[in-house]
């Protein structure tokens, strides 16, 4: 088999109403952004990443931080981010591209390659491979790969705002269009919902950023092991963000999506709890 | 017997606490009295026809917080003094910008509230053309002379204010309670930690020219990758303050309120133009960046007295009512002199 062209999108943007900038934050004297690119890097599988922000204004330091650390970027479509990752995937050639979202500093390089081997070892019998459906890692470990094809055919199929928006929904929601495979957590622990590892409120970033603070200089590559002994050892960092458990996009698409019993669930299951 | 009555004369939200922590050691023996700041003449009139809104003297944010303060605290209020303006043995005030007519007849004493305004062109003119000190704001504090004591954060303000044109004979260095025990404040709940810390003034709300972004970018270079935690100025202007902070520091955190103080004690470098929160800073031992140089700040810093300051100003007001012939001698002397062998 011919080796084929990965691409790696990671989607930034600044404008985020509950935590504006938050890919531009402080992490060990670095912006969050570089941090986590730092951690995509460290893949085995990833070779080529771009940065897909908006032609927004706004995301213009965006732009800025990609110019000064020699950093792949296109600038696309604010909300229709399955066109941004599609225009990304045409313009670099890609026949397969990963999507992975900027809120995930402190996703672990070893959890793409899983996610991006077992695509590569099933390249015949899956369009789409991800870790979300259902979701097992701690969350904040998001990987996705689909082919070019499967990208082009959502690119021109999907019709609705959270398709678009979501980039990935009307892949994933229709088992009988595409392929669709995943990759659980070897554990057979799931910790989607009571693990939060990304950032979306101030106290997510309190939480990363002590994350980082007690890791990163004992080892840079620091992975879900070491989060997870050092949650047990000082269990005060895990409470740092805990009322926002659980807390997805789902939430405002209940009633639209289909394929996401597994996390109607989980959320039954807590909102008994 | 009725209690003597004490005339308290609050401004800004700083005076105001600073005013009820020394009645806290008078309310026992003596009948307190709060009033908002207030004036005279035409800057009366200025103030009825909201032209002033944004100093302590006029109708706006400074007034409301006070009387949302009062309110909250049951102070009793005596608008303007004049319910029991004869009655009144002493009034506290922390400016004497304007020393209101009825109170001039009274013993007064004057609290440093904080840092006082850099001397700019206005402070020369009120100087020498001996204009309204208040057309120069607080650079001019302490130059009325119409108090009877004016207490004080240290022996730099000392300096300063005798070279201002205050009599050396009635500035007593006491400490000034909001500027004291600074220490306390490590002991808070404000999660971030090592980041460059911002407090914004209100200088353009007030009309005086500030270089905004300037100040901006100059901590990103102060911030070398550090975290950014702007704190904005209560009086700013929040919408114009925070669209230049994400222009020209996108990524950095923007707190409207939050404890000031709490910030500084977590903070590795504070950035401020001339404001007083550099004296909390100093006394905590920050690296501070200010329209101050490093010398000067540290002769300013206020001497700290374990939180004892507002006790030992009410002491010092309870002496003025109760033993009217103590000389200035031995009020130095037990105010000054026991104080620092204290220490």
């Amino acid at each position: 088999m011919n080796e084929i062209k990965i691409v790696t999108v990671v989607q930034a943007r600044t404008s985020s109403s509950r935590l504006p900038n938050k890919v531009l934050l402080s992490i060990k004297n670095k912006p969050l952004l570089l941090r986590m690119l730092e951690r995509v890097q460290a893949s085995k599988y990833v070779k080529s990443i771009v940065i897909a922000t908006s032609t927004d204004k706004e995301d213009n330091p965006i732009e800025k931080l990609c110019k000064e650390n020699n950093l792949e970027y296109y600038r696309g479509s604010l909300n229709d981010l399955l066109d941004r990752h599609y225009q990304v995937a045409k313009q670099y050639n890609a026949d397969a591209i990963v999507k992975i979202p900027s809120d995930c500093p402190l996703i672990d390089p070893t959890v793409i390659d899983k996610v991006i081997k077992h695509f590569l070892d099933n390249i015949d019998k899956y369009d789409f491979v991800s870790n979300l459906h259902p979701a097992t890692y701690p969350d904040g470990n998001d990987v996705e790969i689909m082919s070019f094809k499967t990208i082009e055919t959502a690119w021109k199929e999907a019709s609705k705002d959270f398709e678009r928006e979501h980039t990935t929904p009307y892949i994933w929601e229709d088992k009988n269009k595409f392929r669709i495979g995943n990759v659980e957590w070897e554990t057979g622990l799931d910790y989607s919902t009571t693990h939060r590892w990304t950032i979306d409120y101030e106290e997510d970033y309190l939480f990363i950023k002590t994350v980082y603070d007690e890791l990163f200089d004992i080892n840079p590559n620091f992975g879900i092991n070491d989060i997870l002994n050092l949650l047990k050892e000082k269990p005060y960092i895990y409470k740092i963000n805990e009322k926002h458990l659980g807390k997805y996009w789902y939430e405002n698409h209940l009633d639209e999506l289909n394929n996401i019993s597994e996390y109607k669930q989980k959320r039954e299951f807590k909102n008994n709890d | 017997m009725s209690k003597k009555k004490i005339l308290f004369i609050c401004g800004s939200l700083n005076q105001t606490t600073i005013m009820h922590q020394i009645s806290q050691n008078l309310s026992d023996d003596y009948d307190c009295w709060f009033t908002h700041y207030y004036a005279d003449d035409f800057v009366k009139m200025y103030a009825k026809l909201r032209l002033i809104d944004f100093t302590i003297v006029g109708n706006g944010n400074f007034r409301k917080q006070t009387l949302a303060y009062f309110n909250t605290h049951n102070l009793q209020v005596d608008y303007r003094g004049e319910k029991f303006n004869s009655e009144y043995e002493l009034a506290f005030t922390c400016s004497d910008l304007i020393v209101p007519k009825n109170i001039r007849d009274k013993k007064i004493l004057l609290i440093q509230e904080g840092m006082t305004d850099p001397e700019t062109f206005a402070y020369y003119l009120v100087k020498y053309l001996h204009l309204p000190r208040w057309s120069a704001s607080t650079s001019t504090t302490g130059m009325s002379n119409l108090y009877t004591y004016f207490c004080i954060a240290s022996e730099g303000y000392r300096e300063l204010f005798i070279r201002k044109g205050a009599d050396p004979s009635k500035l007593i260095v006491t400490g000034i309670p909001n500027f004291d025990d600074v220490h306390k404040y490590f002991d808070n709940d404000f999660p971030h930690k090592n980041y460059l810390l911002v407090a914004t003034s209100d200088m353009r709300e007030t009309w005086k020219y500030e270089n905004r972004k300037k100040l901006i970018k100059r901590a990103v270079q102060i911030a070398e990758g550090r975290q950014i935690i702007f704190k904005l100025h209560p009086n700013e202007n929040i919408k114009r303050a925070t669209e230049e902070i994400n222009k020209y520091a996108p990524g950095s955190l923007i707190y409207t309120n939050g404890n000031t103080n709490y910030m500084i004690a977590n903070c590795d470098i504070l950035l401020t133009r001339y404001s007083s929160v550099v004296l909390v800073a100093a006394v905590l031992g920050k690296k501070v960046y200010s329209d101050l140089s490093e010398d000067v700040l540290k002769k300013l810093t206020p001497i700290q007295n374990s939180g004892t300051s507002a006790e030992s100003i009410a002491r010092l007001g309870r002496s003025l009512i109760e033993q009217p012939a103590k000389n200035e001698k031995e009020i130095h002397e037990e105010f000054e002199l026991k104080q620092a062998l204290s220490h």
